[in-house]
């Protein structure tokens, strides 16, 4: 049973049906799914029309005028994954210890730069990413024997930015940590949660940051390396071309920024240089003008 | 070595992005010789309703991509018909690169882009209409449905009638039918209508 056009709860999109819901969503958030996720995409819009009254038509064009945001975030929320966890994605952490730290500390032994080098992750969450971030330079860069590294960590949502700082972590987000990580980087308080080290958790600095508040975000500059995973999906056209433009501004030129797996820049704005490096894709922010 | 706390690392001494912030300065920034005090500028005059006719200035005559981006994006954000009819006008530019940001721009501004097409879908120049059949693929705006009829109801380039037929496939499946049916009656001798028709007739 498909859902032509009436309620069809538990039915399958046509293929005009699927078509449309795909390109809505790679506008919408730069997620391209291909015809072997028809299935999970079915899945989740069916829900959402059963959840709008059961009419695809109705909720379709609910969805594209823009009639109701709510519906709009609904269908964002179902074909996105909601969680953190450590060491997620991890080949962007290969890609930050093999291919762009090393070209980072090389310019800045050749210009005698002795300033540290410095990586933002925003949104940080709950600290996931940043503590990541920290244990995989700690582990796997031999350069931070030699260069100061600052991690600054951000997130709009001051309540994440406590558990943040506490550093305590249930099996959820420990899943993919493995024993010799967890014994060298966390202690474990009670059952199966651990906190990270204190030295590391003192060693990042966690803040308030909204993303696409130009004046709040005028204070995160010179940024070497920024994480911005899985966020700009969940922005509208004009809030997420701001939110780039902001991230522009917290990089220094030749900075490298990281989005999600399922992100795309050029999807957002034209302003950073995709650079597809042996672990993946990566952009960068190019010099501009006179201030190069 | 090692990880180490925020503080280390202070702003370069040239560094003006925290000078002048209040609208006239920012107005002031906007005609800087140095681009990146121009992109600053242009994002913090968001919300400044006084500096459209600045940003339009500058966004008319900025050469740096950059910084003409970031100029659009401020501007985007008013979603002021004055906004829509300049970028309106870069529709028919030579400059790619100009024609394609005024096309993104004018998709993420319903109210102002709204005020302009039903100029733009009848304007002579058929490159400029397939343009904005491209601006109304993309536009939140209740009015969709009512441009693409329109189009393939009238418009004289068969190109221009395909654009709005495609568009209206990724829109619903009784209006893809309608448009594609009318606009294969319109141009008969046309194989790709022809197939969108086929297309749409056998949407299931």
């Amino acid at each position: 049973m498909s859902l032509a056009s009436t309620s069809a709860v538990g039915g399958r999109l046509t293929d005009a049906q699927f078509a449309r819901v795909r390109e809505w969503v790679y506008r919408r958030t730069g997620i391209q799914f291909g015809d072997n996720k028809r299935y999970f995409v079915d899945k989740r819009v069916t829900n959402c029309v059963r959840d709008n009254g059961g009419d695809f038509n109705l909720w379709f064009a609910s969805l594209r005028t823009g009639a109701n945001e709510r519906v709009a975030q609904q269908l964002v929320n179902e074909l996105t994954v909601n969680e953190t966890y450590f060491l997620r994605e991890d080949h962007q952490f290969d890609s930050l210890v093999r291919s762009v730290l090393p070209g980072i500390a090389q310019r800045r032994r050749a210009t005698g730069d002795g300033s540290p080098i410095r990586i933002l992750s925003v949104p940080c969450s709950t600290g996931e990413e940043p503590y990541s971030i920290a244990i995989r330079l700690l582990s796997d860069w031999p350069g931070i024997e030699e260069f100061d590294v600052e991690i600054v960590a951000a997130d709009i949502d001051t309540r994440v930015l406590e558990q943040a700082q506490r550093g305590e972590y249930g099996a959820r987000s420990m899943h993919r940590v493995p024993p010799a990580v967890r014994s060298e980087f966390f202690e474990r308080t009670e059952g199966e949660r651990y906190r990270v080290r204190g030295d590391v958790r003192e060693a990042i600095d966690f803040t308030l940051a909204n993303l696409t508040d130009t004046a709040q975000m005028r204070s995160f500059r010179a940024f070497d390396v920024v994480f911005c995973r899985n966020v700009l999906i969940y922005f509208d056209e004009i809030s997420s071309r701001r939110a780039a433009e902001n991230l522009f501004g917290a990089l220094r030129p030749g900075g490298f920024l990281f989005l999600g797996h399922s992100e795309s820049m050029s999807r957002i704005s034209p302003i950073f240089d995709p650079v597809r490096l042996p672990e993946g894709i990566a952009y960068q922010r190019p010099a501009i003008g006179a201030t190069a | 070595m090692g990880l180490v706390k925020k503080a280390a690392a202070e702003a370069p001494a040239e560094d003006r992005r925290d000078a002048g912030r209040d609208p006239e300065g920012l107005l002031a920034q906007l005609r800087s010789a140095d681009p990146e005090e121009r992109r600053r500028a242009a994002l913090d005059l968001a919300g400044v309703a006084e500096a459209v006719p600045a940003l339009l200035t500058a966004a008319r005559a900025e050469q740096q991509p950059t910084v003409r981006d970031a100029v659009l994006t401020t501007l985007a954000a008013h979603d002021l018909p004055e906004v829509a009819r300049e970028l309106a006008g870069w529709l028919g530019d030579d400059d790619a690169a100009r024609r394609n940001a005024a096309v993104v721009t004018l998709q993420a501004m319903p109210t102002g882009a709204a005020a302009v097409l039903d100029d733009l879908l009848v304007t002579g120049d058929a490159r400029v209409r397939t343009l904005a059949v491209m601006v109304i693929s993309a536009l939140v705006h209740p009015g969709v449905p009512d441009w693409l009829e329109a189009v393939v109801d009238a418009d004289p380039d068969e190109n221009v009638v395909a654009a709005a037929v495609d568009t209206a496939q990724q829109l619903e499946d009784d209006l893809a039918r309608q448009l594609a049916t009318a606009a294969a009656a319109r141009f008969p001798a046309n194989p790709y209508l022809q197939f969108l028709a086929t297309l749409a007739a056998g949407a299931r």
